[in-house]
């Protein structure tokens, strides 16, 4: 269990990270979303323990960043929007120094570094060098060196930044996977469509602020309470439109063209369905009723002013 | 408590013996053909040095059983003499970039988000070059057994040299560690670990080691076996030799000089390493508060000690000038001054931050006695005027076992000089830090007017104005701000006059400073 509270880092008085809070549980995979300078990399790298806050603090397990923070270091694993490895290294080697460093036990190593290389799909590339190994390959070795110790909290610093669009996909495939074996996964990223797919909670961030944070559709629920119908009819929109303004849940119902109407829908699942039904009955030759899906740029284009860009 | 020692027993061996650090580096100095080529190098310039001293030395023709002895020796003592350069130029070479590769590789954040102390990351780091200075030491035996089947040296002497070569290159090791960790580049660490260590080298090999041994030798037959001699002997680089047979009577004990200088470089490598851990930490880490409690203890240590062999080597009645105007505790007042000088260069590390450092610790103050140990700018002046009465009481305590009464308003004339001298250099890195961004910058313009303050003007006023260095009439020389070190004669009072006026200009400086830092736009009062 991840808890933040209140942590806020000030450089004078310009202040990066300004009090923010919020909890994660095992099995979270946390979106954090923000233009640059927003704040997020201060954010991780307090949890991380490498930099110290102004105020407030966090306790993952219990335990506090302040401290103890030796003791929270050895329960989390911190990947940098940068590789940081080392040359004249071979795969293995690069492993069983963060092994010792994070006090695996000698007689564990081997298989530890064996069970990481399988679940990162670097089995083959053991006893290559480090150098050798391609910016994808090098990625997931970054994140195999973060579980190692098989730690409860992951924080990866735009960890997709830089890869090609098969890496990207394997990256998070990966991210998933560790969400699914009940680690805390926090993840800063640009691309807001891809967090959207794996993550299960987002927070977004400008200023050092965290303007939103929760599950993905709640915040899209948050910023967007009635959803938007989108019919296509091969008859008359306008006609269309009349008629269904005048039914239950709809807000309002615009023809946008001669064969195309925008509905502004409160109702559930169930009135969606009575809805279509009731066109059709009307005589209306419905070729698509779709719902106009808000997605996290659109909140986060909503909430954020790029103020920081 | 039999728990805890197995704790910290654990903890020293992971430290020192499973050093995962040192296990990696020297697994990456060890590959490849690249070690092998440079030791095979080493060895071929060793031998063949040794063969040509020896060929050299033996076509002399025939000479006595004495002569013989003493161009054996000789021989030795150049062998030692190529081995200890040879650690000079390769130790600073394998630990200077050391730190500052892996910041600019950026694979420090790694290994610090890592349950990693820098305690166990810098041991490492020295583990891994200290391991190769000692295989080369270890690869040039053969060299220096020949000269014992020669009959040049005895076993002991060759082991006491190698005990004392390797303890130097455990302190070049040190030097160029320290200054990894406060470089940016690698090509600047790896040039001013030379310049120190070559400056440490000139410096005890010179103006400490060369007088005390010149002052044994002359009174001696042979350089072999001089017996009592200063321990300073053995802290010069190339007195391994010399100072292996020496020693220094304690109390009746006669204790070898080798072990005495081993403690002392031991003692400063560990003050280097602290150095070097408080630059990787976080403010008011445990690590700078550390080395700042050490800095001021060694500091009580060293003065207490060099009153003492000041008092036994001249005798208190000396320090007394021939015109009776001195008395020994002005004497002792100008023994501090030119003690805490030494602590100069260690000035703008303390006082310099540069604006952009200097707002993490916004609103942090000018003088805060609380954060004197933590490394904050507010902790920096009370800091340095510790240090400052920690030399004095060193001095104090020394100098009143001798029996030597300087409660006298002397000494407090020269303290108060001290104090007030150090706030005013302080004070300049301060204003400095106001004006510039850059910490480089600061650091850079902070040591320039510094020399400008204190060195330059000395060979000026000496051409100006040679003749009334000594004298009390008014002359060029009252503007230098060293002057009552400068002077023969009792210079207390103006000593006192001169403390006070820089510790007024200081406190109005930083007056200033404050009031720019205030009105910078953004940026708060400290």
């Amino acid at each position: 269990m991840l808890e933040v509270a209140n942590l806020r880092k000030d450089y004078g008085r310009l202040t990066a990270v300004q009090g923010i809070r919020f909890s994660l549980k095992p099995g979270d995979i946390f979106g954090f979303i923000g233009s640059n300078g927003a704040g997020k990399t201060t954010t991780i790298r307090m949890l991380a323990t490498l930099l110290e806050p102004t105020s407030g603090t966090a306790t993952l397990n219990g335990v506090d960043i302040l401290k103890d923070p030796m003791a929270v270091r050895s329960m989390l694993g911190y990947m940098p929007d940068f590789f940081g490895l080392y040359d004249d290294v071979k795969v293995w080697e690069y492993l069983d120094f963060f092994a010792t460093i994070y006090r695996v036990p000698a007689r564990q190593r081997n298989e530890t570094i064996d069970n990481v290389l399988e679940l990162t799909d670097l089995t083959i590339k053991k006893h290559d060098y480090v150098q050798s190994l391609s910016r994808g390959m090098q990625q997931r070795l970054c994140l195999a060196r973060c579980l190692v110790h098989d730690p409860d909290l992951l924080l990866l610093d735009e960890p997709a930044s830089g890869l090609d669009p098969r890496a990207r996909a394997e990256l998070k495939e990966l991210i998933a996977e560790l969400g699914r074996m009940g680690k805390i996964v926090i993840v800063s990223s640009h691309i807001l469509t891809e967090l959207a797919d794996f993550c299960n909670t987002v927070g977004i961030m400008e200023r050092g602020e965290l303007l939103a944070f929760g599950p993905v559709e709640a915040i899209i629920k948050g910023i967007k309470p009635s959803r938007t119908l989108i019919v296509h009819t091969l008859s008359d929109a306008r006609e269309a439109a009349k008629l269904l303004a005048d039914q239950r849940d709809v807000g309002a119902a615009e023809a946008e063209s001669a064969d195309l109407l925008h509905v502004e829908f409160n109702g559930d699942q169930e009135s969606q369905a009575e809805l279509l039904t009731h066109l059709v009955l009307a005589g209306h030759k419905v070729l698509s009723f779709r719902e106009d899906q808000a997605d996290l740029e659109d909140v986060f284009l909503k909430l954020t002013t790029g103020a920081v860009n | 408590m039999a728990m805890a020692a197995g704790l910290w027993l654990g903890e020293n061996v992971r430290v020192y013996l499973r050093n995962a650090t040192a296990v990696r580096d020297f697994r990456v100095q060890l590959r490849g053909n690249r070690s092998i080529l440079l030791w095979s190098i080493y060895l071929a310039v060793l031998i063949g040095f040794a063969m040509l001293t020896y060929v050299s030395s033996a076509s002399e023709g025939s000479m006595s059983i004495a002569e013989a002895q003493s161009t054996l020796y000789t021989f030795f003592r150049t062998v030692m003499g190529l081995l200890t350069t040879m650690v000079m130029l390769i130790a600073p070479a394998l630990t200077a970039t050391a730190v500052v590769s892996e910041r600019q590789r950026q694979s420090l954040d790694l290994v610090f988000s890592a349950p990693v102390s820098p305690k166990y990351y810098l041991v490492g780091k020295m583990l891994s070059s200290y391991r190769y200075i000692w295989m080369l030491l270890v690869l040039s035996l053969p060299v220096t057994a020949a000269c014992i089947v020669l009959g040049g040296a005895t076993w002991s002497e060759v082991l006491v040299s190698y005990a004392l070569l390797s303890m130097h290159g455990l302190l070049f090791t040190a030097i160029a560690l320290l200054i990894s960790t406060l470089s940016q580049k690698p090509t600047g660490a790896i040039v001013w670990s030379y310049v120190i260590v070559f400056a440490y080298t000139f410096y005890i090999s010179f103006l400490v080691s060369l007088p005390a041994f010149l002052g044994v030798a002359m009174g001696a037959r042979s350089l072999r076996g001089l017996g009592e001699a200063p321990m300073s002997l053995a802290l010069s680089p190339y007195s391994n030799v010399e100072a292996a047979s020496t020693f220094t009577d304690i109390n009746g004990i006669q204790v070898p000089n080798w072990i005495l200088a081993s403690l002392v470089i031991l003692l400063l490598v560990k003050l280097l390493l602290l150095g070097a851990g408080s630059s990787l930490s976080h403010l008011g880490s445990p690590v700078t508060k550390s080395l700042r409690i050490h800095a001021l203890a060694y500091l009580f240590a060293v003065t207490m000690g060099l009153t003492f062999v000041w008092s036994q080597v001249y005798g208190m009645a000396g320090m007394v000038s021939s015109t009776g105007a001195s008395p020994a505790a002005t004497s002792v007042g100008r023994f501090l001054i030119v003690a805490i000088l030494f602590l100069v260069p260690v000035i703008p590390f303390i006082s310099c931050y540069g604006r952009n450092l200097e707002k993490k610790f916004w609103p942090d103050g000018s003088f805060n006695v609380r954060r004197m140990l933590l490394g904050t700018p507010s902790g920096g002046l009370p800091f340095l005027l510790a240090l400052v009465l920690c030399a004095a009481a060193g001095i104090f305590v020394s100098a009143s076992s001798t029996m030597v009464h300087i409660y006298s308003q002397g000494f407090l004339s020269y303290l108060l000089y001290g104090l007030g001298l150090m706030a005013f250099l302080w004070s300049i890195g301060r204003g400095l830090s106001a004006m510039n961004e850059n910490l480089r910058v600061t650091r850079t313009q902070h040591f320039a007017v510094l020399i400008c303050l204190l060195v330059l003007p000395l060979p000026f006023l000496g051409m100006a104005d040679p003749y009334s260095f000594d004298q009390a009439t008014v002359s060029l020389w009252d503007l230098f701000i060293l002057r009552p070190l400068y002077s023969v004669g009792d210079r207390s009072m103006h000593a006192l006059a001169l403390g006070l006026v820089l510790a007024v200009i200081a406190a109005m400086i930083e007056g200033a400073n404050s009031r720019s830092r205030a009105a910078q736009p953004g940026e708060p009062a400290s």
